[in-house]
């Protein structure tokens, strides 16, 4: 946490509009360098606009160049004030996804040679080995047919290391999950909801996706007017039921981790805004170690959540429709695959 | 008032009610569980996994008010 640059703000005087509390928040952004005690390694801006592809080496370059100029947050803008076509400047959440990248992909290999020297697993092919059994056996293998589980194993264990070593990140000094950015997170949910949408297809097809659109009333047994107005009902929940669910997975993560992060800056800054030592390791330091403590809960549980979340989506939308005895009407996110814990995972312990 | 003062009132008031909301809601859940627990002391594992879970969602919901709540003060 960089609270020494809230510091060089001074107290009380901020940004327009929300004051104090938006220039703490604004600690939390993306930002084009990243900060590293008091050294500020600038990061390269990559952009496309109408003239084509152009890079700068730091913010510095970009004020000092011809035609683009910097904004609000360091972005690049023309100076002729035309738009960006595409930006994939590298910020400081880019680097730490690569980061992350790069550590599940380090851990991955080591387990494999460690798994091939001996059968035994110990050391980080045991860690791994773990992970990967607790993933397929308590979140997928319970939620998914077992035709589509084995192959989709893969991609749980991904999202769950990838969301936990991001959510990770975030607490260590300097660090930052890149997780607290919605587009991080909107898109790890537009996987889940691809693959849910692409398993739906593959095991229903088009005209078993249709059905189930409707949620079970085409197949139940009912006088035909009533099941014409049942499925003039069902049939818009269903559709907002397939883009809120991803919509929801997308804001949980994103909303927790931002929430998370907010409350430590702003116990940190309280020390800042009483400019008094004595507050600060009081007042500041325990509370925000607490929340601190917190948050490696609420990473873990965030991580789980989204697997589960999404392994229970997937195997909603394989669900073969003559298994079902009718949909409850709305009741898709909690309750029902809840029960259908076997004995192993209840002596399995947390 | 202008509304810039109406934002900062209902960034506040907004916030305040949707953790009442989330509070008892986990208070319910919480509750469910400990009795669950003393009913069946061997289930014990299994429901203290359910219990995190079903917080940890109505924890995402809470946070969705909170979200709009920030961005209301800082209009």
């Amino acid at each position: 946490m960089d609270s020494t640059h809230a510091g060089a703000h001074g107290a009380g005087e901020g940004a327009e509009g929300g004051g104090l509390f938006t220039e703490l928040i604004s600690h939390l952004d993306d930002t084009h360098e990243l900060h590293f005690f008091n050294a500020h390694v600038p990061l390269p801006y990559l952009f496309w606009d109408q003239d084509g592809f152009h890079t700068y080496g730091s913010t510095h370059a970009v004020e000092e160049s011809a035609i683009h100029t910097v904004g609000a947050h360091g972005k690049a803008l023309r100076k002729d004030g035309q738009p960006i076509s595409l930006d994939m400047s590298i910020t400081a959440n880019v680097v730490f996804l690569f980061l992350a990248g790069l550590l599940m992909f380090w851990a991955g290999r080591a387990a494999a040679k460690q798994t091939k020297k001996s059968m035994v697993p110990k050391g980080i092919g045991n860690v791994m080995e773990s992970l990967v059994l607790f993933v397929r056996d308590e979140l997928v293998l319970p939620n998914i047919d077992k035709k589509y589980a084995t192959p989709l194993v893969p991609f749980f264990v991904s999202i769950f290391m990838f969301i936990l070593v991001l959510n990770f990140l975030g607490l260590i000094p300097f660090g930052r999950s890149a997780t607290g950015a919605l587009g991080v997170t909107a898109a790890l949910a537009l996987f889940t909801f691809f693959i849910t949408q692409y398993v739906a297809f593959k095991s229903m097809g088009l005209v078993g996706f249709l059905k189930h659109l409707t949620g079970g009333i085409i197949d139940m047994d009912l006088n035909i007017f009533m099941k014409v107005l049942l499925i003039l009902i069902m049939i818009p929940i269903e559709v907002i039921g397939l883009f809120t669910k991803p919509f929801a997975l997308a804001m949980r993560l994103f909303a927790n981790m931002t929430a998370g992060h907010i409350i430590i800056v702003s116990l940190i800054g309280l020390a800042i805004m009483w400019q008094s030592v004595v507050a600060g390791f009081a007042v500041s330091v325990p509370f925000a170690l607490f929340i601190m403590v917190l948050e490696i809960l609420v990473a873990f549980i965030q991580a789980y959540v989204f697997t589960m979340l999404s392994a229970l989506f997937i195997g909603m939308a394989v669900h073969e429709h003559h298994d079902e005895e009718g949909h409850p009407a709305a009741g898709h996110e909690h309750g029902e695959h809840h029960g259908e814990m076997t004995p192993a995972t209840a002596s399995h312990g947390v | 008032m202008g509304s810039e003062a109406f934002a900062f009132l209902a960034a506040g008031l907004g916030a305040g009610l949707a953790i009442i909301g989330a509070g008892m809601g986990i208070g319910k859940i919480a509750t469910a569980a400990i009795e669950a627990q003393g009913r069946q002391p061997e289930m014990a594992g299994g429901l203290r996994t359910t219990m995190i879970i079903a917080a940890a969602l109505v924890e995402g919901v809470t946070l969705f008010a909170l979200v709009i709540c920030i961005i209301l003060s800082g209009k």
